[in-house]
């Protein structure tokens, strides 16, 4: 990913529970984007800055998160 | 504990679990939690649960003996396997960027290579000691160079984590486990503060300068740099060792398993999944309750201690078909190997980069492989999964 490109944009995520250990690493680094449900696992509350979604989901131990761009619908991570 | 529960702990655990998913154990004094569901709600609850082993061990000694402890209470209560939020969160947080499964991929060449190089020198003899001759060498080897001590002595590194393991992995068998552990955690310090010296000197471009420039920040504590560097390395070896040994192990007796990696080895990842949740390194770790809680229609009461059984939650048949079977393409596989929660393995992307090396290489060079011993057995400990030796032999 280029940052130029996504500067200033929003990204969606989107957390696949089968996956989610509920590390609470996402929710440390994203806090306006990500929350612990109930269960103890993660969900994307709301779009976030491209950068730090990201971030968040590079740091995901399982790689439980998708990222996509919400204009381009274009997936930034994997 | 007897021989028959270290030999085969699936099958106690299966009794404990079909007969009391969490059960008083009055010898060990606490808890054994054997199903999926109670294991992952406890290690998920942090609000509840401690992991502040050497805090609440602390409160058990009487203070004479404290003193005894002191070199394991000064490196290991700086651990962040130990501690609970905030100070797990920052310790966490400043090295975790090092051990994402992206960051990870960049070693893979460097392990492909070591695990082919150790293969090239025992191919062609037909018989190796899984466990000595391959699979400790290749993890210690990578966390020494991600450290930036590539050319540290990996027989002492072993011994000495041998020692600490007696004490962290809870050997039954050792009452004079505490002296012992002291002795491989005071070695170990001095063997690798020099290097910290160094790096606090000369930076690098390697973890141990991380640590060091962190603490030059107020991030951490001096004894925070020495106790996690200690942490890397006995963290980053032993478990993997046993992940690749244990799994070797279970392919051997699985022949079909075998033959098919070798000839699909896109089926490394899902198999590398399957042995972890089918024999993994670590057979169990322990809460402590902060408060009573009720945990499915018991009561734990404030204090109480619990062995969270990863090996007994990953045969739960509640959870897993045929949970005694393996299935190296089983999916999804949502395995508690590496815990879950807070605490989840920070290693984990590196040990299965790891084991999905040298189990594609295994496979590939290593053909008709049999155990060449009467029987195996494995180190009485409590928390880890650990063969002693693991002989084989093979065609050449
Ligand atoms: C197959 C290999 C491995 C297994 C089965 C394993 C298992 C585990 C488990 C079960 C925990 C959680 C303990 C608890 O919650 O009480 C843990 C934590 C940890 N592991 Fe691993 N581990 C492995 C490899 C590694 C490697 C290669 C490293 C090297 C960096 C490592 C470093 C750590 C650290 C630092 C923690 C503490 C994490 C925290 O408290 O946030 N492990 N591991
Ligand atoms: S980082 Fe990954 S495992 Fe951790 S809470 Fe977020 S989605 Fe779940």
């Amino acid at each position: 990913m280029s940052e130029a490109k996504t500067q200033g944009r929003l990204a969606l995520a989107c957390v696949d529970l089968d996956k989610c250990v509920g590390s609470t690493l996402c929710v440390q680094i994203a806090a306006d984007v990500f929350r612990l449900a109930g269960n103890g696992q993660s969900e994307a509350v709301c779009a976030g800055s491209c950068e730090s979604v990201v971030n968040a989901a590079e740091a995901c131990p399982n790689m439980a998160i998708t990222v996509t761009d919400s204009q381009t619908g274009e997936t930034l991570f994997p | 504990m007897c021989q028959e529960v270290i030999d085969d702990p699936h099958s106690y655990y299966r009794g404990l679990r079909e007969a009391e998913p969490v059960h008083w154990n009055e010898r060990w004094g606490g808890w054994v939690l054997t199903g999926y569901d109670d294991v992952v709600t406890v290690l998920r609850d942090r609000e509840h649960f401690s992991s502040d082993r050497m805090g609440f061990l602390a409160r058990e000694l009487p203070a004479e003996k404290q003193a005894d402890y002191k070199p394991i209470f000064d490196v290991l209560s700086q651990w962040m396997v130990f501690r609970d939020p905030p100070d797990h969160t920052r310790l966490r947080i400043l090295l975790n960027k090092f051990f994402t499964p992206k960051a990870v991929e960049a070693f893979r060449p460097r392990v492909r290579g070591i695990v082919n190089d150790l293969l090239d020198d025992l191919a062609p003899k037909g018989r190796m000691d899984v466990v000595r001759d391959f699979a400790y060498l290749t993890p210690l080897t990578v966390i020494l160079e991600l450290l930036g001590a590539p050319s540290l002595d990996r027989d002492l590194i072993k011994e000495w984590s041998e020692q600490i393991g007696v004490f962290f992995f809870i050997r039954a068998d050792m009452p004079e486990r505490r002296a012992i552990a002291c002795e491989g955690v005071k070695s170990m310090c001095e063997y690798l503060q020099p290097l910290v010296e160094e790096r606090r000197r000369k930076p690098q471009d390697d973890l141990l300068s991380v640590l060091v420039q962190a603490e030059k920040e107020g991030g951490l504590s001096e004894q925070e740099v020495i106790s996690t560097a200690v942490l890397l390395v006995f963290g980053g070896h032993e478990t993997t060792m046993n992940l690749i040994a244990n799994g070797a192990l279970a392919l051997i007796q699985h022949p079909e398993a075998w033959t098919q990696l070798n000839h699909h080895p896109d089926l490394v990842p899902s198999a590398v999944e399957e042995l972890l949740r089918y024999d993994g390194s670590v057979k169990a770790t322990v809460r402590w309750a902060r408060e009573d809680v009720d945990l499915g229609g018991t009561t734990i009461k404030g204090g109480d201690r619990l062995l969270v059984a990863l090996s007994a939650a990953n045969r739960d048949p509640a959870q897993f078909a045929n949970p005694d079977t393996l299935d190296i393409t089983r999916s999804p596989n949502p395995h508690v190997a590496f815990a879950h929660g807070i605490h989840v393995c920070l290693g984990a992307p590196l040990a299965r980069m790891e084991g999905q090396e040298a189990f594609a290489a295994l496979t590939r060079r290593i053909t008709n492989p049999r155990v060449a011993a009467e029987e195996l057995h494995y180190f009485p400990t409590v928390v880890s999964r650990a063969l002693k030796e693991l002989p084989v032999e093979f065609d050449t």
